[in-house]
């Protein structure tokens, strides 16, 4: 097909030769490796300044006469020379000399530079590394890639969240996610919970999973606060700057289809024991239900029931049978399938690009689904040689229904039904969950539903309608002088539907709850560019520029309580409709400016300033400055080192401050009219009350002297390619200082408010980062390479001395556990702990954990359990390569940080936990504890006594209230991703359509090892994406891993 | 070039012009439109009643249920099972204290802040916050001990307010009370149609006022009687809650949304049968020996007989369940019963601290508790009340002084029926009656406090050592 285009091609230029010889005429062509195609390439008549570079496909497009040379030049490869013949395509097969230096980098507001010019580390992801194996949410499919990353994915829930943190937790306040931006606009990432994470909050997802990931052409992670100095304020978490595909100048239309199916299954589900049926004390209950029992697993073994039989759920009298796969049945039939198409092309002023993308996912709780429609188009149009234009458009649908609900008091916490049953439960009795009449039948007990019921009747319903793009015109009035005006704007409607059907138990009566969620954000861009090359040696670049941005969250929505006809969820039908409104906005105005100074290309010095008036802070102090500069040293550019061993060096450093701001409304003391009051067990009320309205007072009081928070940020790396560029290392160690961070200190309740929300303390993360690319082995046709980043980075709490007893809670969760800031430390994981003999001064001696005179643990004081960040993280890219095949696998590794989890603790106390079988029989001595007759400070003796029982020592160890006991270590090894594709050859492909064929197996998530935490994903968490409610756990979902196929297709 | 210049300046001043505008369009917008910054102080009187201290006091407290030992959990579910054998949650604790400190008094406090900012001359107003401080104080106390008074709610002075004892916060309640009553005397406005406990009936909140520091200041005579007696004396003769009519109660209704949480759970968890509370056998059995009528009230009968259960365990099977006449969506929220004041009141009297005749006192408090049941779907009728009047029970006259206080002090404690908290404080304060020891208890004796939770610990550094749950309060007489 090519080289039949490329005769007629060739056939129609003899006929124009003759009127077009010696005339310009436009020369493209591709340009690529044995990777495929580069970048960056220099595209140069030889003897001329005309030239262009090769963008992100490795696509050019000059004006060239037949006979010149092209000259294609690029640090990393070896020159080559073309001469233009009667062929308007020259394309060419460059060989690597292996110097990344001259990469080309989007930094902030888009801005496109040289990596020899950085002075601080950024790590790009390109297309075909992030979409190896496909994801649904683009942050998942960093895990493992970049080093100063800590990704975690919080549930298995389709469409849930995930936390990203760049270079650890730099805040006391919780605004640590990164600022995601996309084409030079940012786009939100919230993550909005309806409802309280801890009783029942069901985590609806961040909302950076709507960027469609195949619409990507790289990702930029900036990581320092100066590498997203000019995003200012909200950048201070870091910029994950995302660059999407462009038509490409110079290629013909071109037509692409990308199709992945994938299976998936629960990766990690509670490994439960078989002997043991429910009961008390060995004792089982034939007066009571299975479900009634005192306890799930601690009634007498199942061999001792021999010949016994008792009523099941479903009414049926049988014997004690053990169902092992019962957990394994009810998580089944997941999927996710995801086609795309994009069209695209371009020619001397214009270029397009139309994507559409389908997702299509089954989770593994029956009935979830995830459904997403991605709809994109960006074109360009050079409108004179002056004036550019470029529009923008995404449109974006995400249907997500039957989430599950998660954490505690609320009956649709589903893993707390179904990790709860006793091993005899045979799971096919719940597939029958209502009768003929639509009453539930076959609940499991124990004030628990039918989980089909819940899954069947309760599904919740989300629907989320995007909008997002930007217009831009740029406009080069002079030369060496560019302006650029854009229009930024990101608009979502989060249409959200929560029910309890009618007969639901612990809500009886019906409930549902509409909720509404509007946010509009809207980014004005005005930036001048005045690039000049002064003299030989130096260039000058100067920017400045303003920006306007605002950002508005409208809710509306209704609380339905008392339905009176099942099934219908209209407010007509409740006897009680509580409506849910809140606004809020905020703006922020920027002013910048950045100055580049480019000595000999060796040596690069970058200062930035901004200054930002915010909405959100006190008048006096809503305007604040901050500065940046950094300098980019290349070594071997400057000392001419020109050797076999070092083919390039780079030394940089950048010192940077950011200035932040807060969320809207909080500075006045003001009165809100309350529409409902808490009650326990669900049993809130509404008002008015009786008739009468309510109003409530703020809760929190507000410093009215308010500064912008500050962070301070200083990193230091080097980059160098030894061995022909064999192996190249990039390294970074860096130092953040967060002070002033503005926070809700929690304050005695007892002074009549829970906080005060004030500007508080330093934070400082301190860490070491590096990434090495080794071409381990290459030759002929097969190689193997190897990407592996680390990094180790320590939290430090430096200074809370504003607060008595120089200790915060970030944040609280149920029975007293939080996660806790306390000077000196890392960020703690804080609450009961077992009782510990306390010496002559009143102090806990540490490892001698106390028990009673049954020789069970007991509850002691609340004291930090250990820190919640792991010590160190890695991942590991492995590439072999040979012939047209291609296979490529991710690990990533995480050592230490801590996980308390609810599931793990609930499957023991319930003796249901394989551990809990282990020597149920045997009573034996608790190893190292001991007990203290005389009190506090009087002896303490070796524990002799045997526990009464493992029911009791497990209810003691596991004790809802000691978090001590449920907390683990979180350190695992996930082997991410695995992919084997075969790309058809050429000459295959002539005889078809496809200008490209590929076909690849891949599998996300395969396996975990490594891990101390047997029963569920270590990587869980309760807090969704936006929360400080770092490692903890409370009824969350499995997780799952995936294998399928993939097809790529080019026409 | 001088085009050039002219475009520079235009750029510039563009620019200019639009910063200026946009920094306009900053500033200013930092206001929630959808919040009030003056209401009138009636309108946070619900909010106080409802979510400050009424559902604190009803579900929050349901477990303080177990612990007076008037009911027994028949169903195995932690809420239940934990607080029956001592194992408090500390979602419990947390939520009694957040919202008692932060809820209730913290808007009383505003009420009193709008009052003397907006309407000063309105003294009735402050009055009726008095009033209703000293009662959430009193919450406080009897679930904690120590707790902030003479610091609390003063965020400014005293961002970290020190622990009163439990004598100095009972003293503390009693100066609040008197300073209540003389703002309630006074001719002024009051809160009326969002005062659901009387509808701005002034001499209701008078008796209200007193008989909160009758409560308080028998609290601190059990131990210090003589520090008392001249204050206890005046008391007495001043308006009181003593008959049926004059109850200071939050009545929940029957609309949706607006029901007592206790019928609210049975509701939503079982369709309105009670599945969860069964009588505890320390008060059936009492009543029982007595043959009290209330029993039809309080209870469902198991084939004709009341049947308690003891503490620690959970069966249903043949246990008598706290009965539906009892729990229904408009079950009140007692502040102040009659009863309870004429039993303190025929204690008093026995002891002396008070004149009086004792035995008129205490018949007039079991009368008020049978009465009071007159308008329930079940009441009691009048033979049945003529009966136990004339028993050995309707009477101490001629009984020996123990045998007397014995009485008044079982008597107080089966009126508090659906009121834990007083219920739990009458045996904590009389030591009667025997209390019974749960199975598989997490303490070895009584129950006789809860932890102030971690949320006030961890941020308040004035906060003491935590006494452990079996260590008695104050008031208890040893």
């Amino acid at each position: 097909m090519k080289t039949k285009f490329n005769g007629i091609l060739t056939l129609l230029l003899v006929f124009i030769v003759q009127i077009t010889f010696a005339q310009e005429r436009k020369i493209s062509g591709v340009i690529s490796d044995d990777l495929g195609p580069v970048s960056d390439i220099t595209v140069k008549i030889k003897g001329t300044d005309k030239g262009t570079v090769t963008d992100f496909d490795g696509n050019y497009a000059i004006k060239a006469k037949t006979g010149d040379v092209i000259e294609f030049t690029h640090i990393s490869y070896t020159t080559i020379e073309k001469v233009v013949d009667a062929s308007n395509i020259i394309d060419v097969l460059m060989s690597s000399s292996g110097n990344v230096l001259d990469e080309v980098v989007v930094t902030a507001l888009g801005i496109k530079r040289n990596a020899r010019d950085l002075g601080y580390a950024v790590t790009t992801i390109k297309s075909k590394d992030l979409n190896e194996v496909r994801e649904t949410n683009i942050l998942n499919a960093l895990q493992g890639k970049s080093p100063g990353l800590l990704i975690k994915n919080q549930s298995g829930n389709v469409g849930g969240s995930t936390r990203i943190l760049i270079r650890g937790n730099s805040s006391l306040s919780g605004t640590v996610e990164p600022l995601f931006v996309v084409d030079g606009v940012p786009i939100s990432n919230s993550n909005i919970s309806t409802g309280s994470r801890i009783t029942g909050g069901y985590d609806f997802g961040n909302r950076a999973q709507d960027i469609n990931p195949d619409d990507i052409e790289s990702i930029s992670i900036l990581k320092g606060a100066s590498a997203a100095a000019l995003y200012g304020s909200r950048a201070s978490g870091g910029v994950i700057l995302i660059t999407t595909k462009k038509g490409k100048q110079g290629q013909k239309s071109n037509f692409s289809f990308n199709t992945s199916y994938r299976f998936e299954d629960a990766l990690v589900l509670p490994d439960l024991q078989n002997n043991y049926a429910a009961g008390d004390l060995g004792v089982y209950d034939f007066g009571e239900g299975p479900g009634d029992q005192v306890s799930s697993g601690w009634g007498p073994s199942i061999s001792s029931l021999e010949g016994q039989t008792y009523t099941n759920i479903a009414g049926e009298t049988v014997p004690f049978e053990v169902f092992e796969n019962g957990i394994n049945d009810f998580y089944s039939n997941a999927s996710v399938l995801i086609n795309s198409f994009s069209f695209s092309g371009a020619n001397d002023t214009d270029d397009y690009r139309l994507s559409l993308s389908h997702t299509e996912q089954k989770g593994l709780v029956p009935n979830s689904t995830l459904n997403r429609l991605n709809l994109s188009l960006n074109a360009g149009k050079k409108l004179n040689e002056k004036l550019k234009s470029r529009f923008n458009i995404n449109y974006v649908r995400t249907n997500v229904n039957g989430t599950a609900a998660q954490g505690a008091n609320d009956p649709n916490v589903l893993t707390s039904i179904i990790n709860a049953q006793p091993i005899t439960t045979d799971f096919s009795l719940f597939n029958n969950f209502i009768d003929e009449n639509g009453n539930q039948i076959n609940d499991p007990g124990g004030q628990q539903n039918n989980p089909y019921y819940i899954t069947s009747k309760n599904a919740t319903r989300t629907s989320v309608e995007r909008f997002y793009g930007s217009a831009s015109l740029e406009y080069d009035p002079f030369k060496d002088v560019n302006i650029l005006a854009r229009v930024g704007y990101d608009t979502y409607n989060d249409n959200r539907f929560l029910r309890n059907s009618i007969g639901t138990i612990g809500r009886l009566n019906g409930s549902f709850i509409d909720d509404n969620i509007r946010r509009r954000e809207l980014t004005l861009d005005l930036i001048a560019t005045y690039d000049k090359k002064i003299d030989e040696n130096f260039n000058f670049t100067f920017r400045t520029g303003t920006q306007w941005n605002e950002r508005v969250i409208d809710r509306l929505g209704n609380v339905a309580t008392n339905l009176t006809v099942p099934d219908l969820y209209s407010p007509g039908n409740a006897e009680v409709n509580t409506p849910i409104k809140a606004y809020s906005i905020r703006r922020i105005l920027g002013i910048f400016g950045d100055a580049t100074l480019n000595y000999k290309n060796w040596l690069i010095l970058n200062a930035t300033g901004r200054n930002d008036i915010s909405s959100t802070l006190p008048f006096d102090n809503n305007s604040f400055f901050y500065p940046s500069v950094s300098l980019s040293w290349v070594f071997t550019d400057a000392l001419k080192i020109d050797s076999e061993t070092i083919n390039y060096g780079k030394i940089r450093t950048a010192w940077a401050n950011v200035g932040g701001d807060t969320d809207p409304f909080l500075l006045d003391f003001v009165f809100n009219p309350s529409s409902s009051f808490f009650g326990q067990f669900g049993t809130d009320g509404v008002f008015p009350f009786d008739g009468q309205l309510a109003f409530n007072s703020s809760g929190v009081l507000a410093d009215q002297n308010l500064k912008p928070s500050n962070q301070r940020t200083f990193e230091v790396g080097f980059e160098i390619g030894l061995f022909n560029n064999r192996l190249s290392i990039d390294a970074t160690y860096y130092s953040n200082l967060n002070e002033n961070d503005i926070v809700t200190v929690p304050t005695p309740q007892s002074s009549g408010f829970s906080g005060f929300l004030t500007n508080v303390g330093g934070v400082s993360n301190e860490g070491i980062e590096f990434q090495i690319n080794a071409k381990i082995l290459k030759y002929k046709d097969f190689s193997w390479d190897i990407n592996y980043n680390f990094t180790k980075n320590e939290t430090r709490v430096e200074d809370l001395s504003q607060i008595d007893g120089g200790a915060l809670n970030l944040v609280t969760g149920f029975n007293g556990i939080s996660v806790r800031a306390v000077e000196g430390e890392p960020f703690q994981l804080f609450g009961s702990r077992f009782a510990r003999a306390i010496d002559e001064d009143g102090n806990e001696i540490e490892n001698q954990i106390l028990v009673d005179d049954d020789g069970l643990r007991m509850i002691g004081q609340p004291g930090s359990i250990g820190e919640i960040d792991p010590d160190f993280t890695m991942g590991i890219t492995s590439t072999f390569k040979y012939k047209n095949w291609r296979l490529s696998s991710t690990f990533d590794y995480r050592e230490g940080g801590l996980l308390f989890s609810n599931t793990i603790g609930s499957l023991r106390r319930n003796g249901l936990a394989a551990e809990t079988a282990i020597n149920r029989e045997n009573l034996f001595i608790d190893p190292n504890t001991f007990t203290q007759p005389g009190g506090p400070g009087t002896p303490v003796l070796p524990n002799t006594a045997p526990i009464s029982s493992a029911q009791e020592y497990w209810q003691a160890y596991s004790n809802a209230s000691i978090v001590e006991g449920n907390t683990f270590d979180g350190t695992f090894i996930k082997w991410r991703e695995l992919s084997l594709t075969y790309t058809f050859p050429n000459k295959f492909l002539d005889k078809t359509p496809f200008s490209q064929l590929q076909l690849g197996l891949q599998g996300r998530n395969l396996a975990i090892f490594n891990t101390e935490i047997n029963q569920i994903d270590p990587e869980s968490g309760l807090g969704g994406s936006g929360s400080q409610l770092d490692g903890i756990e409370r009824g969350g979902l499995p997780t799952t891993k995936s294998f399928g196929f993939n097809l790529i297709a080019n026409f | 070039m001088k085009k050039y210049i002219n475009i520079k300046i235009g750029i510039i001043t563009c620019t200019l012009f639009s910063i200026i505008a946009c920094k306009d369009s900053i500033e200013g917008i930092n206001t929630d439109p959808l919040t009030a910054n003056i209401i009138d102080p009636g309108l946070l009187m619900p909010e106080i009643l409802l979510g400050g201290i009424s559902n604190n006091r009803t579900i929050e407290m349901s477990p303080i249920n177990m612990q007076a030992q008037h009911w027994s959990a028949i169903v195995v579910a932690d809420p239940f099972t934990n607080p029956e054998r001592y194992t408090v949650l500390p979602n419990t604790t947390t939520n009694i204290w957040l919202n008692q400190f932060t809820t209730a008094l913290q808007n009383l406090l505003q009420i009193k802040e709008l009052t003397l900012n907006n309407n000063p001359d309105a003294l009735n107003i402050i009055g009726q916050a008095e009033t209703l401080e000293a009662l959430s104080y009193l919450n406080l106390t009897q679930v904690f001990g120590s707790i902030p008074f003479s610091q609390a709610l003063q965020a400014d002075e005293f961002p970290n307010p020190i622990f009163d004892n439990q004598e100095e916060v009972l003293r503390g309640i009693v100066d609040l009370c008197n300073a209540a009553t003389n703002n309630l005397v006074t001719d002024t406005e009051i809160i009326t149609s969002s005062d659901l406990i009387f509808e701005g009936d002034k001499l209701s909140w008078i008796r209200f006022a007193n008989s909160i520091k009758l409560k308080a200041l028998m609290l601190i005579a059990n131990v210090d009687p003589s520090s008392v007696t001249t204050e206890l004396q005046i008391t007495s003769t001043q308006p009181l809650i003593t008959g049926v009519n004059q109850i200071a109660k939050l009545d929940y209704t029957t609309d949706a949304g607006n029901e007592n949480p206790i019928w609210k759970t049975i509701d939503q968890f079982s369709g309105g049968q009670n599945v969860f509370w069964g009588a505890a056998s320390t008060l059936v059995n009492m009543m029982n020996a007595n043959s009290d009528p209330r029993r039809i009230v309080y209870f469902d009968d198991v084939s004709g007989t009341y049947v308690g259960q003891d503490q620690g365990m959970f069966s249903p099977v043949g246990i008598s369940r706290v009965s539906l006449n009892i729990i229904r969506p408009e079950m009140p929220d007692i502040y102040i019963h009659p009863s309870e004041i004429n039993f303190y009141l025929a204690e008093a009297a026995l002891k002396g601290w008070i004149t009086g005749d004792a035995n008129t006192h205490y018949q007039a408090g079991i009368q008020a508790s049978l009465d009071s049941y007159d308008n329930y779907p079940q009441p009691i009728d009048n033979a049945n009340k003529t009966a136990f009047m004339s028993s050995p029970r309707g009477s101490i006259t001629g009984d020996s002084f123990d045998a007397a206080l014995l009485k008044i002090h079982e008597e107080i404690y089966i009126s508090n029926f659906t009121r834990g908290l007083e219920a739990w404080t009458n045996i904590r304060r009389n030591n009667v009656p025997d209390f019974q020891l749960p199975v598989a208890a997490a303490l070895n004796t009584l129950i006789r406090r809860y932890h102030v939770p971690l949320s006030e610990v961890t941020s308040n550094p004035n906060a003491p050592i935590l006494p452990t749950l079996d260590t008695p309060m104050w008031f208890e007489n040893e």
